[in-house]
């Protein structure tokens, strides 16, 4: 719905536009589209030219067109509440990578500032969607990342639901004798989880379920609906939202018969070595005898492609506590530590030197070659590469292997997700749910679900109450952003979600399949069943579907078609190639800010136009682009596979699958493949930029003008 | 019930990752944020990284991220150049005195650029670790965020020079601008006041300091980025020679009760990271690597064994202990033993990179504060108060994000510290 | 492989190592920044780092007979560079220190010089010697007249005991060094016997310092103990160069102050006095520098500083012609230089033997390597 009476373009003179283009022969293209003369002012930012904008606002004007700078800055100044819809064209970027006062950059501007206006025509009033909000926090394992979690929501004034599948809260940390210090004294502390899980029970706010798993969920954040099954039957209960905090499996012994595990007699895991110790005296399973001396063997099944290819992170410390006890037990007793990094970072390192400073302890790195038994229930060791400076042969008592851990994702089974992509948490490797690794490790692949602790990564029960304290924030704050019907990460607070015109489906389920968050749910027809609430607002799913049915309020494929047709394309002969570019706004548009910034110079036969993710791409603008005359399109996105930066996770990568469809067609319409480029562009790759866009002008150059250049309107 | 949202803003001092997530985070769950960064931008001491590890990301790929929610959220107020001069109170209600340096740069500011451009003054570039330079007013980079210009008050002529005010065409440079101080209400603290880099000149027999060709792995960082003072472009800092010979040794003062006892956790990835930059920058370079324990738990495992597997790189199992300026070639020569094969081992090194590690960033006018001995805020704050990130404990990019993630949910709710 | 070698830790030895001198082994976590600083060591097979964990594993074979343990010269280098303070220094000294009852042969007298309480047979027994042999000379009567100390002790008499406890101490500590030899064997057998350069190549770094003067932490050290060792040198030539005097041509005791063998004794003893002077007042004064001195060192120093002494006052005594203190002062010099010589392979003095055996050990492997 376009009201151009309402709208108002403003031309800031500033910054160089003013210097660089023609702004008078700008200011009077708005007359096209039926919008008065541009207005304009030489500091559009600063506080007359606000003022002077606040004042058109307060006469009427509910569309402002600011031809200025980039959307990236200046975002409060040019808002002017939520009835006015403020549309951003960076012409000073524009100027700042182009020749001042040269035909090609005014042709360039001023199609930007057609496409400007064209865009907020076509932009619409988000309503958010708002409902009436479950607000409590579901807790899925009561370990000590659970608990932590369900306190934390707790003391926040929210109501928990923690869901325990043993009959008593405490998980791994119940069978523990000690935790390992993490400051102070440096000897192994006393676990508190019996005192913890007395919290949970009491506390007035968290309802427990024991002896429970989760039977099914469904719904979205705000409203989902699980049925929990517990002793007494199955239970319904809604929530608004869900940490998964289900822990980890230490890695089996039967797994390490290289190490002697399962095949020797007590050889042991660092796990039952510590169920050993805390039932009391430190004694050998083959004949409860007392240990005068114990081997421990680091990295047992970790840091090994044959097993678990990661660190457990928590083995050294481990072994270095198990040390301690043994030590405590026995004075004489001693104790081997066989390892190939002593990883013990941070103030762990403390501990570690003062478990190096007891007689007893004797260390070495060395690679362990076998592990056999030696009579009398005792071990024999081989170890290569020592420090020692030859391989050494160790007899003890028992052995320890100090194995690391597996995410309880791995056997799946733990949410149960009614969800149309799969009932449980995505995962990118290893069976950890995924998530964005480095920038931000709470945002899993489905909105409203948090992984926590020990299950999302090796991490220790210091680590995983800090992460299920951070967890229980991003849930407890999923659901203020939803209750208000804003979106959360990478979009938070967008209010727009993606409607869908049924009547045009033909169930070719690409976007109940490609949505990155698994959004839409399919009835029995493969009909997509949209959740609003569990949407990031990235746009693939308008990007997917060939019957362009999805659109939102401010974002759609009918947008980005008036975008294109709108930029001017001239006549084969005056040899001014267009390329449309199409960027993603979080890394791809401000790698284009910095260029600008740097006054790197960029071809003016580019049109640039940022979208909300490369995976929103519509194959039909590429028609759009060369029906209409076009003779290039190049597509900026994150980097995805293994080491993604896509911050949709897929975005990307799905646009560069359409793409790989898209030859066959072009083909059809003898267009050369070669028109059409995604390249992958971070955020810091301004400098790439002009060769990147040089190289594929080159190509364009090569092959010629579109040859539907002469037909197009 | 949830609890109301409170009644003054959660205020995080340092606007590094963690401050900018702890505000951020906060902000999002329905409180008020303010954020005192005592830089004139944000960004703390990821923006001076070239990539982060494992995926050699930009830094800026979250950033800016977190800097659009900064932008587009009313409830978050930023106050750069600011220092706190004091806190009192309790939970609830804190007191917080907030110094704001002389704002001689203002928000009229479009960072145009053309005041750096006649600026006569050139200036040691901080930023880049005091390699280069740049003029008295100056934008550390082109993303830096607030999107202004600085001035460095020692450096600038004031009024006498005056070219910087004549050329700004938006009046936003105030020479005469005074520092002022204000108080404001918090209803808690987070402080996320960062570290700073070990000294190497500290380091005895390491040559910091003394041979220009042995830098920090924070000066590595510069070097490598294209906005650094090489423009990324890697070569010998003595004289601009070609390198062929790189060498990292970690552990440099951590791990060492001479000067950081602990372990700075951080240091091996970091030099991993750099021989990846190195393999890009100077790909006939040869790279080794020698420590005393590598360091790369959980998933960075795999970002170990990646780079490990590259021919050119090496790792000896064994601590540099004395590097020493080679008039032969220009060079280094590092001394250690090669532990595994039992030799002790001298080679010579184009350029030697210490992994300095890291130590909680000085903090003035929040004395009173619980510190332990080596300066990092102790557990067990008065409740309203929590420390978050590298001013807790030495850590990575991804813990400082869940520790300042856990420290906001503390902040709004008033947790147990 | 044989079964019976199992590595078995003793745990018993590493408690006599910290006893020693060495309470800081543990500590050490194999980084080898004391290899890199250490200036002494060889680059193959470097120390002191393997010997820290071979301390730390209680492997006392290894330590025992190792050349390395006595190639280190106690510069302190690695231990004012040592990240974790496990004073890599100091445990080595240790080890020395408990070596010389190790190699010792018979091992009993070893013992004894680890033990306070053994100070008084070790001393009892030359005082009865040398009293029965002033008995047996002079009745203990303090000769009138010119103070010639040969009135008191003849040559023959003074010579007969002394050459005795020479012969006894050369006997012991060839037994003592081959015993050592024998272990150095065992552990890192020999790539070639030592021919003359091995030899002369450790003389020569042993007379020159070399090894002293690469110290960077403990540069004093070099002084000291130049001074004390060419000091001791000239004294001892001193004494067989008398010998010759009286032999061969009829030269007597005591010998004019102008007399060439006269000014090198006492040119010896003020270089050593010197030496053995700012040893301990170093000692004392930096005690970090110099690194712990253990029982054994102190006991040493503090015999050679009393033998000096007591050689520099009898000569005075002497001069100054005052016979009532003279006689006695001499007779006490007599008990400490007997000391000495007589103990040799037992004390710290025993340092001489191994760390020439040792080097020259070290020098005809690295050669063929």
């Amino acid at each position: 719905m376009t009201q151009a009476d309402a709208m108002k373009v403003y031309i800031c003179t500033g910054c160089d536009i003013g210097a660089s283009v023609d702004v008078d022969k700008l200011a009077k293209l708005p007359a096209q589209f039926g919008v008065a003369e541009a207005g304009r002012h030489p500091f559009l930012c600063g506080e007359a030219g606000v003022q002077m904008l606040r004042k058109d606002v307060s006469q009427g004007a509910n569309r402002v067109l600011i031809a200025a700078c980039s959307g990236r800055v200046y975002a409060d100044r040019f808002d002017f509440g939520k009835d006015v819809l403020v549309e951003r064209t960076a012409l000073r970027e524009a100027a700042w990578v182009s020749a001042p006062n040269d035909a090609d950059t005014q042709l360039l501007v001023e199609d930007y500032l057609k496409m400007g206006i064209v865009k907020l025509q076509k932009t619409g009033k988000p309503e958010p969607y708002i409902r009436e909000l479950d607000e409590k926090i579901l807790v899925v394992g009561g370990g000590i990342a659970g608990m932590t979690a369900a306190l934390a929501a707790a003391d926040a004034g929210r109501g928990v639901l923690l869901v325990e599948k043993e009959a008593a809260l405490g998980g791994f940390l119940r069978k523990l004798k000690k935790r390992f210090p993490v400051d102070g004294v440096w000897e192994p502390v006393e676990t508190g989880i019996a005192a913890k899980a007395d919290e949970v029970n009491n506390h007035p706010s968290i309802k427990v379920f024991l002896s429970s798993e989760i039977a099914s969920v469904s719904g979205q954040p705000g409203e989902f609906d699980v049925t929990v099954k517990t002793p007494q039957g199955e239970v319904a209960v809604r929530a608004g939202a869900i940490v998964q905090a289900t822990g980890f499996k230490p890695y089996e012994i039967a797994k390490l018969a290289h190490l002697g595990g399962g095949t020797v007699d007590n050889v042991i895991t660092s796990a039952r070595f510590e169920e050993i110790a805390a039932a009391g005296k430190i004694l050998r399973p083959s004949d409860s005898q007392e240990p005068s001396s114990v081997a421990f063997i680091q990295c047992a099944g970790s840091r090994d492609e044959k097993h678990l290819p990661y660190c457990s992170s928590f083995c050294c410390m481990t072994s270095l506590k198990q040390a301690r006890y043994i030590r405590e037990q026995n004075p004489n007793a001693k104790v081997y530590i066989f390892y190939r990094d002593m990883r013990t970072p941070g103030k762990y390192e403390l501990f570690y030197k003062k478990m190096q400073d007891d007689d007893g302890v004797f260390m070495t790195k060395g690679d362990v070659e076998s592990v056999t038994g030696a009579g009398n229930g005792g071990v024999e060791i081989v170890v290569k590469n020592t420090l020692l400076g030859e391989t050494i042969r160790v007899k003890a008592d028992m052995a320890v292997l100090a194995a690391g851990m597996e995410s309880a994702a791995k056997n799946g089974g733990a949410l149960h997700l009614t969800y149309r992509q799969g009932p449980e948490l995505p995962e990118l490797n290893y069976g950890f749910p995924d998530s964005h690794f480095v920038c931000f490790p709470y945002e899993t692949r489905r909105t409203g679900i948090y992984a926590a602790g020990a299950v999302r990564h090796p991490m220790d029960a210091a680590q995983s109450e800090i992460d299920a304290t951070g967890a229980a924030l991003k849930a407890i704050q999923c659901i203020t952003l939803a209750a208000a019907g804003r979106s959360g990460h990478p979009r938070s607070g967008d209010t727009s979600y993606p409607e869908i015109a049924f009547e045009r489906c033909t169930q070719c389920k690409r976007c109940t399949e490609e949505c990155p968050y698994g959004m839409y749910d399919e009835d029995a027809k493969a009909t997509p069943q949209p959740n609003p609430l569990r949407c990031r607002r990235c746009g693939t799913c308008m990007g997917a579907c060939p019957q362009r049915i999805i659109s939102f309020k401010n974002y759609s494929v009918d947008m980005f078609s008036a975008m294109i047709k709108a930029i001017g394309v001239p006549g084969e002969e005056e040899n001014r190639p267009r390329v449309l570019i199409l960027a993603c706004e979080n890394d791809s548009m401000p790698a284009f800010d910095m260029a600008a910034k740097l006054r790197l110079k960029l071809s003016p036969h580019i049109r640039v136009i940022g979208l909300r993710c490369l995976g929103s791409l519509n194959m039909v603008w590429l028609g759009d682009a060369f029906a209409k005359g076009l003779d290039g399109v190049l597509l900026f996105g994150c980097k995805f596979g293994d080491e993604y930066q896509c911050h949709n996770m897929k975005g990307s990568e799905l646009a560069s699958e359409r793409l790989s469809k898209l030859e066959e067609t072009l083909g059809r319409m003898s267009l050369e493949p070669e028109r059409v480029r995604f390249v992958p562009l971070a955020i810091d790759d301004a400098h790439a930029l002009p060769g990147i866009i040089g190289d594929f002008m080159k190509v364009i150059e090569r092959v010629g003008p579109n040859p539907f250049k002469e037909f197009a309107d | 019930m949830a609890t109301p949202a409170p009644k003054y803003p959660v205020v995080v001092i340092g606007g590094g990752i963690a401050g900018i997530t702890a505000a951020v985070e906060a902000a999002e769950c329905g409180a008020k944020a303010v954020l005192l960064e005592k830089r004139a931008h944000l960004g703390g001491r990821v923006a001076r990284m070239h990539k982060y590890f494992p995926k050699l990301c930009a830094p800026y790929c979250g950033l800016e991220l977190n800097f659009r929610r900064i932008r587009e959220n009313p409830d978050i107020t930023v106050y750069a150049r600011a220092e706190v001069a004091g806190i009192s109170g309790q939970y609830g209600d804190f007191t917080v005195k907030v110094k704001l340096q002389p704002e001689m740069v203002n928000a009229k500011c479009t960072a145009c650029g053309k005041c750096a451009e006649a600026c006569p003054v050139e200036r040691q570039d901080h930023y880049n670790y005091g390699m280069g330079t740049t003029r008295a007013i100056y934008m550390p980079h082109p993303m830096a965020f607030p999107q202004w210009y600085n001035i460095s008050r020692k450096a600038c002529r004031g009024k006498e020079c005056n070219k910087c005010v004549e050329v700004c065409a938006y009046g936003a440079i105030d020479l005469d601008a005074r520092e002022t101080v204000f108080e404001m209400k918090a209803h808690s603290i987070v402080l996320a006041t960062g570290w700073d880099p070990y000294n190497g000149a500290k380091l005895q027999g390491l040559s910091f300091g003394v041979s220009p060709n042995v830098i920090s792995n924070v000066m590595m960082e510069r070097l490598a980025s294209p906005e650094g003072p090489t423009k990324g472009k890697l070569l010998r800092p003595s004289d601009g020679k070609e390198i062929r010979e790189v060498v990292f040794a970690q552990c440099a003062g951590s791990r060492d009760e001479n000067h950081l006892p602990y372990c700075s956790s951080v240091c091996c990835l970091a030099s991993l990271k750099h021989a990846a930059y190195v393999r890009e920058a100077a790909p006939d370079a040869n790279i080794s690597i020698y420590y005393i324990d590598i360091r790369t738990p959980g998933k960075y495992e795999r970002f170990y064994h990646k780079i490990a597997a590259d021919p050119k790189v090496t790792l000896i199992k064994g601590k540099i202990a004395k590097a020493e300026h080679d008039p032969e070639t220009g060079g280094v020569i590092v001394t250690a033993e090669d532990v595994l094969a039992g030799k002790k081992v001298t080679r010579r090194a184009d350029l030697l990179v210490i992994a300095t590690g890291m130590q909680p960033a000085a903090h003035n006018g929040i004395a009173g504060l619980k510190t332990d001995e080596q300066g990092f805020f102790a557990d067990g704050l008065a409740r309203g108060i929590y420390a978050a990130g590298a001013a807790r404990l030495p850590q990575d990019v991804s813990a400082t994000i869940m520790d300042a993630t856990a420290a906001a949910l503390k902040a709004v709710y008033g947790g147990r510290p | 492989m044989d079964k019976a070698e199992y590595l078995e830790p003793d745990l018993a030895f590493i408690a006599r190592l910290k006893r020693a001198g060495g309470e800081s082994v543990k500590k050490c976590f194999q980084c080898a920044t004391c290899v890199a600083v250490c200036d002494v060591t060889q680059s193959d097979k470097p120390f002191p780092r393997k010997e820290m964990i071979w301390a730390q594993w209680g492997l006392k074979d290894k330590l025992f007979y190792n050349a390395d343990v006595w190639l280190c010269h106690q510069c302190g280098d690695c231990t004012m560079h040592c990240p974790r303070g496990a004073n890599p220094s100091e445990v080595l000294a240790a080890v020395r220190s408990l070596s010389l009852a190790e190699h010792a042969v018979p091992g009993f007298l070893g013992n004894m010089h680890s033990s306070p309480a053994a100070l008084v047979p070790l001393f009892a027994f030359p005082i009865a010697v040398l009293l029965l042999a002033a008995m047996y000379a002079n009745g203990l009567a303090i000769p009138a007249g010119e103070i010639i100390y040969s009135r008191f002790f003849p040559l023959a008499v003074i010579d007969s005991i002394f050459i005795s406890a020479a012969l006894f101490a050369l006997i012991t500590s060839a037994l003592s060094v081959k015993k050592f030899w024998g272990g150095m064997k065992r552990n890192a057998p020999q790539k070639a016997a030592p021919d003359a350069a091995a030899v002369f190549g450790a003389l020569k770094d042993i007379l020159f310092h070399k090894k002293f003067a690469q110290c960077r932490a403990n540069k004093p050290r070099y002084t000291g103990h130049l001074l004390v060792f060419f000091g001791f040198l000239a004294l001892f030539a001193t004494t067989n160069l008398v010998m010759l005097y009286h032999y061969l041509l009829g030269r007597e005791t005591p010998l004019a102050l102008g007399d060439p063998v006269k000014l090198l004794g006492n040119a010896g003893a003020l270089a050593a006095f010197a030496g053995v002077s700012y040893i301990i007042a170093r000692r004392l004064a930096a005690p970090k520098e110099t690194g712990n001195a253990t029982y054994q060192d102190w006991t040493f120093i503090l015999i050679l500083y009393a033998a000096i002494i007591t050689g520099i006052l009898a000569e005075s005594a002497r001069l100054a012609n005052i016979p009532a203190a003279a006689y006695p002062v001499y007779f006490t010099h007599l008990v400490f230089v007997f000391f000495l010589i007589a103990y040799l392979p037992f004390s710290k003095f025993a340092h001489m033997l191994y760390r020439t055996a040792a080097m020259i050990y070290a020098a005809s492997n690295s050669k063929t390597s």
